[in-house]
Parts: structure tokens; sequence; C-alpha cells
């Protein structure tokens, strides 16, 4: 099930996904999306924590230290590729309604 | 004094939480927060809370599918899942199965779970841990308890509609087997309104009627209870009401034995499946040892009903039914008197007592031409294996059915010889 949900990315995947490009703890990944998103996205603490077991099970992300029982995760290229994927299915999306309203333009 | 302070720091409450439904949980400990109580420790039964300053914060319920009330220490994930609510300012106030409840001081925090979707996922993955296997064993057991009341109660009617202790204990087996079936049917329906509402951007649903059923079922269960027993007491079995409290008060040990050993190991370290095997072993040596006391009470007590006159007629009756029994000195036999007072009933009440079934046999019967030469409206003969041993009479006149039973020729001789039903006051 997981699998065929990481298709498509939901917002939250999206971001948290992005946020670990660089190694990351949780209540950093969490602050990060806030800051990134200026608010509009919010991740919570337990949703992330269900994400990240998704993600690390799935081998999108892999654990790469815990300090003080303070994990860090970084994204893997298995995850790496999903969201490169996701990202030009997102500029597809945009580029598919820029032509539309070109076309709308042109009648 | 000091145990009167101490009571009075101290609350404690009865948990009646559908583990499923986190929403209650929540409103409830930030309500109690804001009187000024305070939840101090969780445990499957009883919640205890303390005393404080009463104050607006924010309660959280998720979940952990992979924890056990087994567990004597928190596991990785469970740890892991509070350290990332501990950074986000939700502090574990405790746990009971899988469900993980945290406080937060912060006004308006970010909420633990962001993701409805997500949520639904978690719960449906810990209900399926042990809260859905352990109600349905609860419901086979109930469907198998009401299964044997209600093949009584079919095989002899009479004897349940003419008594409210029989009434009350077929209505408690049946109402308690459609109220623990509810809290599952009902987590099944929340949890596919709920699958829906997430579907379409919505948050999970409120499982309000469950919840209000839920909410009742314990109290209705206690009165139920105590009403059993007043009736039984009240009915001349006051040994059978002595068995019912024994039987409770047993039940009540037990799971509080149960529950303070699975705590003591924990307290002690002792792994889930040790603390699990021991859990398992001791409740059937104790359920055994449960059994073989009152099995020894009923042998050696006073029996469950009391002894009375055999000559002394007992009356027996609700709106339903009345039954009079007793035996008679002259002619020497047993009768039963019955009179249904609900005439939709009486057809069925009838056959069930003409078509008797001893075990495995059938009971035969003719009836005989003219019975008012002998008073009575109908009088059928009827016996088990031939017809050369009659098992009992039935006469019937008006409303009354009169069963007569004896040694062959003197109960043959009180029906033919007429009278009887005069005799018997009818």
């Amino acid at each position: 099930m997981a699998r065929e949900q990481l298709k498509n990315l939901t917002e939250p995947m999206y971001y948290i996904l992005l946020a670990l490009q660089r190694e990351n703890h949780g209540y950093g990944i969490m602050q990060e999306i806030e800051e990134l998103t200026g608010g509009r996205v919010i991740v919570g603490a337990g949703t992330l924590y269900t994400l990240l077991g998704r993600f690390e099970k799935e081998e999108i992300i892999e654990q790469v230290a815990e300090e003080e029982r303070r994990k860090t995760y970084i994204i893997t290229e298995k995850g790496r590729q999903l969201l490169d994927e996701e990202i030009q299915r997102l500029r597809m999306l945009l580029a598919d309604e820029e032509t539309y309203r070109k076309g709308l333009r042109g009648r | 004094m000091k145990e009167v302070k101490e009571k009075a720091r101290y609350r404690y409450e009865l948990a009646d939480n559908l583990l499923f439904d986190y929403e209650a949980v929540e409103k409830h400990l930030e309500k109690m927060a804001a009187k000024g109580w305070r939840i101090d420790k969780i445990n499957t039964n009883l919640w205890k809370y303390r005393k404080a300053k009463p104050a607006k914060v924010k309660y959280a319920v998720t979940y952990a599918p992979d924890a056990s009330v087994f567990d004597p220490h928190p596991t990785m994930n469970q740890q892991t899942l509070a350290d990332f609510c501990a950074q986000a300012g939700w502090v574990k106030v405790g746990d009971w199965s899988q469900a993980q409840v945290f406080v937060n001081e912060r006004e308006n925090p970010v909420p633990i779970e962001t993701d409805e979707e997500i949520r639904l996922e978690v719960i449906k993955k810990s209900m399926k841990k042990s809260w859905i296997p352990a109600n349905v064993m609860l419901i086979l057991l109930m469907v198998f308890n009401a299964w044997r009341t209600i093949s009584r109660f079919v095989k002899d009617p009479v004897q349940d509609l003419s008594s409210y202790w029989g009434l009350l204990t077929l209505t408690f087996m049946i109402v308690a087997t459609a109220l623990v079936s509810a809290n599952l049917i009902g987590y099944f329906i929340w949890f596919k309104k709920s699958e829906k509402s997430v579907a379409a951007g919505g948050t999970c649903t409120s499982p309000r009627i469950i919840r209000l059923i839920n909410r009742w079922s314990l109290p209705a269960a206690v009165i139920y209870f105590v009403a059993i027993i007043m009736a039984a007491a009240g009915e001349g079995a006051p040994g059978a009401a002595m068995y019912m409290i024994l039987y409770m008060a047993g039940f009540l040990l037990m799971v509080t034995i149960l529950s303070k050993t699975k705590e003591y190991l924990k307290s002690r370290g002792v792994s889930r499946g040790k603390n699990i095997a021991v859990f398992v072993v001791l409740d059937i040596i104790m359920a055994f040892a449960m059994v073989s006391a009152l099995t020894a009470f009923v042998l050696s007590g006073p029996g469950l009903t009391a002894d009375k006159d055999p000559y002394e007629p007992t009356v027996k009756g609700t709106f339903l039914a009345e039954r009079t029994y007793g035996e008679l000195a002259d002619p020497e036999i047993g009768y039963e008197i019955t009179e249904i007072k609900a005439d939709w009933l009486y057809d069925w009440c009838f056959d069930k007592k003409l078509n008797e079934k001893l075990g495995s046999m059938q009971m035969k019967h003719e009836s005989l031409e003219n019975p008012h030469i002998w008073g009575a409206d109908a009088i059928y003969e009827c016996w088990i294996h031939n017809r050369d041993y009659t098992y009992k009479w039935i006469l019937v006149k008006d409303k009354y059915i009169v069963e007569i039973w004896g040694d062959d020729e003197i109960a043959e001789n009180a029906v033919k010889g007429g009278g009887i039903l005069d005799k018997l006051g009818i």
C-alpha cells in the first residue's frame, strides 16, 4: 500500500523529502517546512514520525546518526529520484497550464 | 488527616473510553485540566488525576501500533514518537494499549497529527493489533452464552416468562451481547465514515452514537445485575443470588490480581512475551479455581433455591405469564398450572408444552375425546418411550394449562376421576 501511495507525493511528503536533501532531524524538518512555506504547510510530530517510518521502510530516506536519542536522516538515491520525478510532474502541470492559457489567448 | 489530604489531592475515574475515540479523551482531559485535575497515571481500567491549578492546556492522543500494555519500557518507536513530540512541546503523560497521550502547555501548539489520512491509517493498524481481536473473542464468548440462554428459553419459554429473574437474565444476555457487538460494529462504521470524510478532504468523524452507547453500557450493566440479584432473591432463590454476587466478586478479584501482576512484572522489567505468558497462565489457573470454588459452594451450600414444603404451592409470575406448582397429598401427584397473560404468546407456549423435548427425545401426545366429561376443554396424554408409561397429562381449561404427573395409575385416576381441576382451584 505504501509503495502505491508514494507514486504521488502528498504535500507533507514532498516537503519532508525536500527538507532531507541535507541531514536533518525531526524537529528541524518540522521547522524548515514551516519556514519554507511561510506557515502554509505544517507537519505535526505524529504525522512526521509515521511518514519518516514509512520512508525509511521504503528506503527513500536513511538514518545517518543518533545523538542523545535524536535521530538524523537524509534522503537516499531512490528518494532523490522519486523527488525529481515529482518535481518533473509538478513542472509539467505548470507547463500544461501555461500552454492552455496561451491557447486561450490565441483564439 | 494526611489520608484526607491525600484523598483530596487525587481523584480516580473508571476508564470507559473507546480506544479509537481520541477526540473524546482529548476533550475530557482538557475539561478536567480546566477544572484543576491533571491526568497523573493512565491504567487500562482506572485513570488517576492529581489536583493542580486550573489551566487551559491542549491534550492530544496519537497511536503507536507496535506498543503493548505488557511492555516494561516504551518501545523504540514509542520513544522516537515521544521524542519528536517533545521537540514540538508535547509532553507524554501516559499510554494505554497503543494510544499515547500528550499534553502541551503552549498556546496554539502545532497538532501532533496534521494529516488525517495518516491518522486514520495509524489508528487502523493499532486497532488491528489487540483491540479488534480482543473484541471478537469477547463477542464470541457472549454469543455462546446468549445462545445457551436463548436455547433454554426456546425449549421452555414459560419458565423465563413467568419469572422476573428469568426474564432479566434472558434480556441481559441479549442486550449485553448487542452492546459488546455494537462497540466493534461502531468502530467499523466510524472507520468507513472517517475514510469517506478524509477522502473528501475532511477530518475523521466523531463516533457520537457509539460513544454514548459505550458510556452508558457499564452503569446499565450494573443496574441490570443488581436487578437480577434482587429478582432471584425475591423469587425464593437466595442461593442463586449469592452465587451471582460471589461470581461477580471473584471476577473483579481476578481482574485486579491480573492487572496488579502485570504492572508488577512491568516494573521489574520483565519482557512483553514473559508477561503475556504469566498473564495467560494465571488467568487460566484463577478461572479454574473460581469455577471450582463456585461449584463447591453450589454443592455444599444452601442450594440455589430455598427448601420449601412441596405441598405448599409455589407461585411465580410476571406481566406475561404465571406458574403455580407443587404437589398434592391426595391424590399423590405433582402439578403445574400455567396462565399465559399475554394472548399473543399463548399458542407458542402451549405448543412448547405439548411438544416438549427431553434431551434428544421427543415427547409424544394424544388428545382424549370428550374432555368436557372430566371438566376440561382439552386433555392430552403425553409419553416419551411407549404409551404404557405416561410422562404427564396436560389439561386445558379456559386460559389455564395444567400439567399433572405422578404414578401412572394415580395420575390417570386423578385426571379421569374428575374434580382435579376444582381441587387445583380452576
